[in-house]
């Protein structure tokens, strides 16, 4: 009971918890800077995530208050290329994205920048997901495990732990689910798609959410779950047992390769480790979970007959539950990263709470492999009823468990906060000459020890190769002389690190970049450290 | 009374050491030329960097310089780099569309010695009188060390304004033709 008000707990305060924007993919870099106050228009802007992205919806609000959704946006892995109006006004203008990150999930957010002097311009639009849609998705969500593990599991057992027995009542419930599962799995992609668009419920009846779903990557999730679903009903219904047991088999990778496909733990780097895992992973599960209801209705049925199908399972089950327990492992190490996270972000809670339904999952196995199976053999114990009971038990965690793992749908991995936090106390400026530009980002922005990120772009935001970068600082009112730094070259960009600037305010900024042997380019501006 | 004499030692002290990197630097020694004429260029090179040796002397020939003769030099091997214009010239009636781009000294010359690099060049009339032409130029020394005189200065600054500027010669207006 308490599980149960914990797991409602969790449900409701991260459902509810949308008074800011929980994204997965973050936002490291933009040419034009938020904020940035720039002489002359520029002619693209380009955006940076720390993981691939598509675009979705980019708009321009201009300082007329004019609106532009005809932006030319093309995207190269994790940069987004968005070509200006020529005609930009001076004044304050912002710049709207919606992007679809590699794991399926949509972010939003915007920049504003100013050509000239700032004005003030509209609001900036809300980018808030819809509670409905937030509480639909993780219905369909869950809707879509139950049929994955439960159902095409189900079909697994009945195929290839329990071939020679009846499959008796267990064959109704379990088409019940495959099918529920793919109608899931088709609704959830038009609300993946009202999600990404930030549209309301109302609008599911047009075309463009299922296109927007179809195309974030989920949409190969939801092609291969319910290829695998639909196999799984050939390995139920189909005549031949090797038509049942070559379905069942082939379903069973489905559901392994659905769920690999997309979500944040796939997306994960080092993919060649992340991608395998949750494969493994899903596949375990499907394996144990998927025999769970129809072991019960067997061994309510006849006891002594499911004995062998029991004992199979049972040392399938041990196979199983070391490969998830050591996928799951590898994924929360990646996904986590320090034991902080644990406690301190929504998505390490709901990983505890899981944990802790696991814990009693493996208990009630334990007894059933330790005690209750072997008790089967006893043709006059009561044996079948307590394991029926226990089994009962183990499909409600099951069930708890999916439902919670529903929940990281909309609560993203400690690897992802990081950087959008770092981005967020970071202090950046954005300098322009005609024919380069350079971001150069202080993080943390205050004062103390912090490491310069500078960023080199050609006029026309096409990334470019100098061979040396030098950062000069100085702070003359204060009489602080130029701080030179060569910065080092690091992926994509160059660092200077352990950089002390011990005075708050704003400091003179110059960037040297050598462009060739004889051409040298310098660019300078300021940027304010907060104390 | 005191305060004023150390007002102007401290002065004469900057002044001193502001002639004293002026000297460091690598320059040419006429500083001033027509356009549509022949050019003899002398670098003067005054110093290694930070001490190291000189082993090479890169020039790069800006655009609108043509018609380009480096000076050989005992103890210095010469080579040069031939590339295509950014368009045609005209060299006394002959159309010219490529040439000589970066002029490549390589020897020794101790820091503590001085030596001057020469080379003849055609200023063509594509340039324009009253502006500053500068030519870059990379002194690379022992060590991996560089010092880059390639600094061209914005508009509104001088070469006084950067630490490695760039060699430049203030360009005249043509000569009355004879």
């Amino acid at each position: 009971m308490r599980l149960v008000l914990i797991f409602l707990w969790l449900t409701l305060a991260i459902l509810g918890g949308s008074e800011r924007v929980l994204a997965h993919a973050a936002l490291v870099e933009a040419h034009p800077a938020d904020g940035v106050v720039l002489e002359e228009a520029p002619r693209a802007a380009r955006l940076q995530f720390n993981e691939p992205v598509s675009p979705l919806v980019v708009t321009l609000v201009d300082a007329r208050g004019r609106t532009h959704r005809d932006l030319a946006v093309t995207s190269r892995n994790e940069v987004l290329e968005i070509g200006l109006p020529a005609d930009l006004p001076r004044g304050s203008h912002i710049l709207s994205y919606r992007v679809a990150s590699g794991d399926g999930h949509p972010i939003s957010g915007s920049l504003v920048f100013s050509i000239g002097a700032p004005t003030g311009t509209a609001a900036q639009p809300l980018t808030e997901g819809n509670e409905a849609i937030r509480g639909a998705l993780w219905l369909a969500r869950v809707t879509l495990y139950i049929g994955l593990f439960a159902g095409t599991g189900g079909v697994f057992f009945l195929a290839w732990v329990a071939p020679g027995l009846p499959p008796g009542k267990a064959a109704r419930p379990l088409a019940g689910m495959l099918v529920l599962g793919a109608v899931a799995a088709v609704l959830s992609l038009g609300l993946q798609g009202l999600d990404a668009l930030g549209q309301p419920l109302a609008a599911s009846g047009t075309a463009a959410p299922w296109v927007a779903g179809w195309q974030t990557s989920f949409g190969l999730t939801v092609a291969t779950a319910v290829a695998a679903l639909l196999l799984a009903w050939i390995g139920l219904h189909a005549r031949g047992e090797r038509w049942r047991r070559a379905g069942s088999l082939a379903a069973l990778a489905g559901v392994g390769l659905a769920l690999a496909l997309s979500g944040h733990a796939s997306a994960a780097a080092p993919q060649w480790l992340t991608r395998p895992a949750v494969f493994l992973h899903a596949v375990a599960v499907a394996y144990w979970i998927g025999a769970l209801i129809p072991l019960a209705l067997m061994v309510r049925r006849a006891p002594t007959q499911t004995l062998p199908a029991a004992r199979r399972f049972s040392a399938g089950a041990l196979v199983a539950v070391a490969v998830l327990t050591l996928a799951g492992l590898a994924l929360a190490v990646v996904q986590v990263e320090a034991p902080m996270n644990l406690i301190g972000t929504a998505y390490g809670q709901v990983l505890i709470a899981k944990l802790a339904l696991v814990a009693g999952l493996l208990g009630l196995a334990a007894a059933n492999r330790l005690w209750l199976t072997p008790a089967l053999a006893n043709p006059e114990g009561a044996g079948g009823t307590w394991l029926v009971r226990s089994v009962a038990a183990e499909i409600v965690l099951s069930l708890a468990i999916l439902a919670l793992v529903g929940l990281w749908r909309f609560t993203p991995p400690p690897r992802a906060l990081a950087p959008a936090a770092e981005a967020a106390s970071s202090a950046s400026v954005h300098l322009h000459t005609p024919n380069l530009m350079a971001q150069v980002t202080l993080s943390p922005g205050r004062v103390g020890t912090v490491r310069a990120r500078v960023v080199i772009a050609s006029g026309r935001a096409a990334p470019v190769d100098p061979k040396e970068v030098t950062l000069v600082l100085s702070r003359p009112d204060a009489g602080i002389g130029p701080l030179e730094r060569q910065a080092q070259r690091v992926e994509r960009g160059w660092e200077v690190d352990g950089l002390v600037l011990p005075l708050a305010g704003p400091w003179q900024l110059r960037v040297e970049i050598l462009v060739s042997d004889f051409e040298k380019a310098s660019l300078e501006g300021s940027i304010t450290l907060r104390p | 009374m005191t305060t004023t004499f150390l007002r102007g030692a401290l002065a004469a002290t900057a002044l001193l050491a502001l002639a004293g990197t002026a000297l460091a630097h690598t320059t040419l020694e006429a500083q001033q030329a027509p356009v549509a004429s022949t050019y003899k260029a002398v670098l003067r090179v005054g110093h290694g960097c930070e001490g190291a040796p000189t082993l090479k002397l890169r020039v790069r020939i800006p655009e609108g310089v043509i018609n380009v003769k480096p000076m050989p030099k005992p103890g210095w091997e010469m080579e040069t780099v031939k590339a295509s214009y950014e368009k045609t010239y005209d060299y006394h009636g002959m159309a010219t569309s490529e040439g000589v781009r970066e002029i490549i000294w390589t020897g020794k010359l101790l820091d503590e010695h001085y030596d001057e690099f020469v080379f003849r060049a055609y200023l063509t009339n594509s340039l324009k009188p009253d502006t500053m032409l500068y030519i870059p130029v990379v002194q690379e020394c022992e060590g991996g060390k560089a010092d880059r005189w390639i600094e061209i200065p914005a508009e509104g600054k001088s070469a006084d304004d950067y630490q490695y500027p760039a060699p430049g010669l203030k360009l005249l207006p043509a000569k009355a033709t004879h």
